[in-house]
């Protein structure tokens, strides 16, 4: 464990992190038990899948594929397309989890996401259990919460509400880029390509292809044609306010 | 039921454990690099377009985006970021 980052000051760190992730889950996590429900699944069922797969959109891939009747080999299928952008995220936060016990890997394993990956590669330099697991597992237990709440009392937020809550991974995702944008010109230039690249793309493909191959065009292309020389702009300062 | 969320639970496992137990990539520079420069590839990919279908009528969505991105700019913490857009969405969103 470095100097300055005791376990408390990590631990705490990382579920405050966490809750800006799991506000952004609730909203999306009542819709998924609503529509669990619509589509005729147990309430067994419908928790299950958010407690052992833990991926919204390969889940709510799945419900309308049930709905639409189809077999359990083509969603399985599918699921593996949507989620393969899994391995490169998972990739870039094993390298840097500095913890090499199996079961801590195993357990930082299950936990990535879109926003785990987003605020673990962006906020904290060196990654300590004591940081990196509530931070996974706070937005868990909202996501697996939050799935049960919606199929058991509904949606019953109102809607302005409701579309706040909506924005809540966007503006996680805007809130984790602007400071490293604002501070590296690489930065900018990588998140500016990413956009526009992911505009043109994701009109022809699906999401989740969308996002690998436009991942891997941008840092791929900026690796192996950009100047190797300003690697220490991009890394991150150790903690803003937080 | 438990074939289809018991395969689609390993199938999402191991994209996600994979990288932990074998590296996928060396210790190069430009591995390093490409490392790096991953989050900003990917965080670009899922902003764009995602932020303008995320509300109905989009302008709510991107009122907020935009406080987001104000309140980044002056280094607020990642919580008030957050509460803050969905704060500006949901106003905007109720006066419609």
């Amino acid at each position: 464990m470095k100097p300055g980052s005791p376990f408390g000051t990590d631990v705490r760190r990382g579920a405050l992190d966490g809750v800006s992730i799991a506000l952004g889950y609730l909203p999306v996590a009542l819709a998924y038990g609503l529509l669990a429900k619509g589509v005729g699944l147990s309430l067994w069922a419908t928790m299950g899948m958010s407690m052992a797969v833990y991926a919204g959109a390969s889940q709510f891939l799945a419900l309308t594929l049930l709905g639409e009747g189809a077999g359990t080999g083509s969603i399985v299928l599918l699921t593996l397309l949507l989620n393969a952008r899994m391995t490169l995220m998972s990739a870039a936060i094993a390298r840097r989890f500095s913890d090499r016990r199996g079961p801590m890997r195993a357990l930082a394993a299950f936990g990535v996401t879109d926003e785990t990956f987003a605020v673990l590669t962006l906020k904290q330099a060196a990654l300590t259990p004591a940081y990196l697991l509530p931070l996974e597992f706070v937005p868990y237990a909202a996501w697996v919460g939050g799935s049960a709440a919606g199929y058991v009392v509904g949606d019953g937020l109102p809607a302005s509400l409701k579309a706040g809550m909506g924005v809540a991974l966007y503006a996680l995702f805007i809130g984790l880029v602007v400071p490293a944008v604002r501070a590296s010109r690489t930065a900018s230039i990588a998140t500016g390509l990413s956009m526009m690249l992911s505009a043109l793309i994701s009109r022809g493909i699906g999401k989740g292809s969308a996002i690998v191959l436009t991942a891997l065009l941008v840092a791929g292309g900026m690796a192996a044609f950009g100047p190797q020389d300003d690697r220490a702009e991009l890394t991150t300062s150790e903690e803003e306010a937080s | 039921m438990a074939a289809l969320i018991i395969g689609m639970a390993l199938v999402t496992y191991a994209l996600r454990a994979i990288p932990f137990w074998l590296p996928l990539a060396g210790r190069s520079p430009r591995a390093r690099r490409f490392f790096d420069l991953l989050p900003f590839a990917v965080l670009g990919a899922l902003i764009v377009p995602g932020v303008f279908q995320a509300t109905e009528p989009p302008a709510a969505g991107v009122a907020g985006a935009a406080a987001a991105a104000g309140l980044a700019w002056r280094g607020r913490p990642l919580i008030v970021v957050v509460l803050g857009a969905v704060a500006v969405t949901a106003a905007v969103s109720a006066s419609f």
